[in-house]
């Protein structure tokens, strides 16, 4: 039922999306058809190989010590005998009805519930992050077009590479040492439930997150706007008297605001993969850092929620930035 | 006097990559990106000979200690060697750049994005579809489903091969070949794309219509006329591709999924550090492999950043700056 709901408000999302475009919506339609077509085969190749893994889930929930009867007794109970194709047909319909199953390591609590417990932390140092990441990105990327070929420009490229250059697993602990260990300005490690994200506790982990993004950004942002920043219509609004503001925002954004906002989305969508690294070694209960326990655990139920909403998460994603591309400019139909 | 002149042509024709290794090598700044890298690639290749104390090998007395003349690096928790650490985990880290490169996600990403257009319809639809079904899934995300799938069954299949898989699984080698074998079912989907766009373009082109009508085969069109022309391309793709395979494997190794201990490797040595516990008793565990690997991925990136400029044309020169 869950996923059926979805479907429907995605359907509705489409026909949002294509309003007064029928060029548009033809194209919504068949990328939408294609969906159903790219999620069967990648979620049964990732249940079968789950499944297909030796350690089969009797064992993680019996214990590694239990003897032939209690595991043959587990497989019973939890249908792990039946055939693949029909626990295939069985867990998908369990996710899509929204039913996940408790986990195996907290076994008091659904998956869903476990998740909603974490995805706060998760999302109160990505979100801030990059917000930091798009208002930073864009005002570095904005100075270094307008200062082009100058020193400044130099300086400001070549220290974006630096700062793209450091995985955020290294930097994190470079901060760590100096401005905990050694300054003792800023604490080691996250203390508290998610609204810490308002102390000094948060600092590192936004920095450390927001850095690499915004030198990526300030390049790209820089790259896209180059084009347009030598066009006639730039030097008629300079030599109207209008202030670099508004010049900014108004001609050379507006203009290169197309691969932007390709960019944007899934950039979103793949912040969470940064923050596998920042989550483990700040020691923050975020959702990442969840998913690699249950991982390491084995804790199928919550292995096959992860992949079966990842998977149909990042299908989404992709149909969105298609789609805004689009609407955006309706010639890429062609 | 005509056939020695079509050898001349032809063989200038192959040199692309040698003109842009002499361009590099012109380039001051590049030439110091050059040095870095050669570095990191000769403390790899003096390891297969030489470190100065085995990189194994307990001394609990000499634990911790900070750098010194014994010891360049200091020596880590159970007190063997940094720096003979370090070398050995910089030779993991320059097989996987070569070994992508000579037969990984650079050559798969040439074969899945220049040929199929050229030679069935369907494969380039086949191709461009899985392409876009994995590309949709975050790397990360999907390189652990990989793991969490296929690495007991590939342990299985190393163990039934005997004598050479004990062999592989003794020297850490069979950790670096499945972690080869995962980054390169997806690094080629970026740069595969990028080829693609590039070759669907010149395919139209006077000169591969002219190869066409004189009887060259597909094949002679694609190596001769097309891959020429898309070097710059490829040595970008190959550099940033290097880039992501060094951070694949550190992220993997750090999250004790890669190359397993005891054998070192950059994102196992780091692992070790990350605690505010170590990073206060013994910084030098983070300082010197950070350092370490920090500056070849730069050099990387530096490489590529120059390279840019320096094969751009007068215009594009202005533009990038």
């Amino acid at each position: 039922m869950t996923l059926i709901v979805i479907f429907g408000l995605w359907f509705v999302l489409a026909i949002l999306i294509s309003k007064n475009r029928p060029s548009v919506r033809r194209f919504a339609f068949k990328r939408f058809i294609w969906v159903p077509i790219l999620f069967i085969p990648i979620w049964f190749g990732t249940y079968s190989m789950m499944k297909a893994a030796p350690g089969d889930p009797a064992y993680v929930i019996a214990g590694s010590h239990a003897s032939e009867e209690v595991i043959e007794a587990t497989r019973e109970a939890y249908g792990l005998n039946r055939p693949h194709i029909v626990q295939f047909v069985d867990d998908t319909w369990k996710q899509a009805n929204g039913n996940s199953g408790n986990s195996f390591i907290f076994s008091e609590k659904t998956i869903a519930q476990l998740a909603a417990e974490r995805i706060p932390y998760s999302f109160a140092i990505t979100f801030p992050s990059l917000l930091v990441i798009l208002f930073v990105g864009l005002t570095v990327g904005l100075w270094a077009t307008f200062k082009k070929g100058t020193w400044l420009d130099t300086f400001l490229l070549s220290s974006a590479l630096f700062w793209q250059a450091f995985p955020s697993l290294i930097l994190i602990q470079f901060l760590m040492l100096i401005f905990s260990v050694k300054l003792g300005w800023l604490p080691a490690g996250w203390s508290g439930d998610w609204t810490a994200v308002f102390t000094t506790t948060a600092i590192i982990p936004i920095v450390t997150m927001s850095l690499g993004g915004i030198a990526g950004m300030a390049r790209f942002v820089r790259t896209i706007t180059l084009n347009v920043i030598d066009e006639p219509y730039i030097n008629a609004a300079k030599s109207r008297g209008l202030g670099p503001f508004r010049i900014a925002i108004r001609y050379v954004l507006h203009n290169a605001s197309l691969p932007l906002v390709t960019v944007l989305l899934p950039m979103f969508f793949l912040s969470f993969e940064g923050s596998f690294f920042i989550e483990r070694i700040y020691s923050i209960p975020g959702f990442s850092n969840f998913a690699l326990e249950a991982l390491f655990a084995r804790d199928y139920p919550f292995l096959l929620f992860f992949a079966f909403w990842g998977i149909l998460l990042g299908l989404f994603i992709k149909w969105l930035t298609d789609m805004l591309y689009i609407r955006l400019d309706p010639r890429a139909t062609q | 006097m005509d056939t020695i002149n079509t050898k001349k042509t032809s063989r200038f024709k192959q040199s692309s990559f040698a003109e842009l290794a002499r361009l590099v090598w012109q380039d001051k700044l590049s030439r110091i990106a050059v040095f870095v890298i050669g570095i990191v690639v000769f403390m790899a290749l003096l390891s297969f000979f030489w470190t100065p104390h085995d990189p194994f090998t307990n001394q609990v007395a000499l634990r911790r200690q900070g750098p010194s003349w014994s010891s360049w690096f200091g020596t880590d928790l159970v007190g063997r060697d940094l720096f003979s650490r370090v070398m050995y985990a910089s030779r993991i880290t320059v097989i996987l750049t070569f070994i992508t490169i000579v037969a990984g996600g650079l050559p798969f990403s040439i074969g899945l994005g220049v040929f199929p257009i050229f030679y069935s319809k369907k494969a380039d639809f086949a191709v461009q579809r899985t392409g876009e079904a994995l590309g949709a899934l975050p790397a990360l995300f999907l390189i652990l489903i990989l793991r969490a799938g296929l690495r007991p069954m590939y342990d299985n299949f190393v163990y039934t091969l005997g004598p050479a898989g004990r062999w592989a699984i003794k020297t850490g080698m069979a950790d670096l070949f499945v972690i080869f074998l995962i980054i390169s079912f997806i690094s080629w989907i970026g740069p595969a794309r990028m080829f693609r766009a590039q070759v669907l373009q010149m395919r139209e082109s006077a000169f591969v219509e002219r190869a066409r009508m004189l009887g060259a085969s597909k094949f002679r069109i694609v190596s001769r006329h097309i891959l020429p022309q898309l070097y710059t391309y490829i040595v970008h793709s190959a550099l940033l591709m290097i880039v992501g395979v060094v951070g694949t494997e550190l992220a993997l190794s750090f999250l004790g999924i890669g190359i397993q201990l005891p054998y070192p490797s950059f994102g196992g040595l780091l692992a070790e550090s990350a605690n505010s516990r170590m990073l206060s008793s013994a910084a030098h565990l983070l300082i010197f492999p950070g350092l370490v690997i920090f500056s070849y991925i730069f050099a990387f990136l530096f490489l590529e950043l120059r390279l840019t400029l320096l094969t751009s044309s007068e215009h594009e020169r202005e533009v990038l700056q």
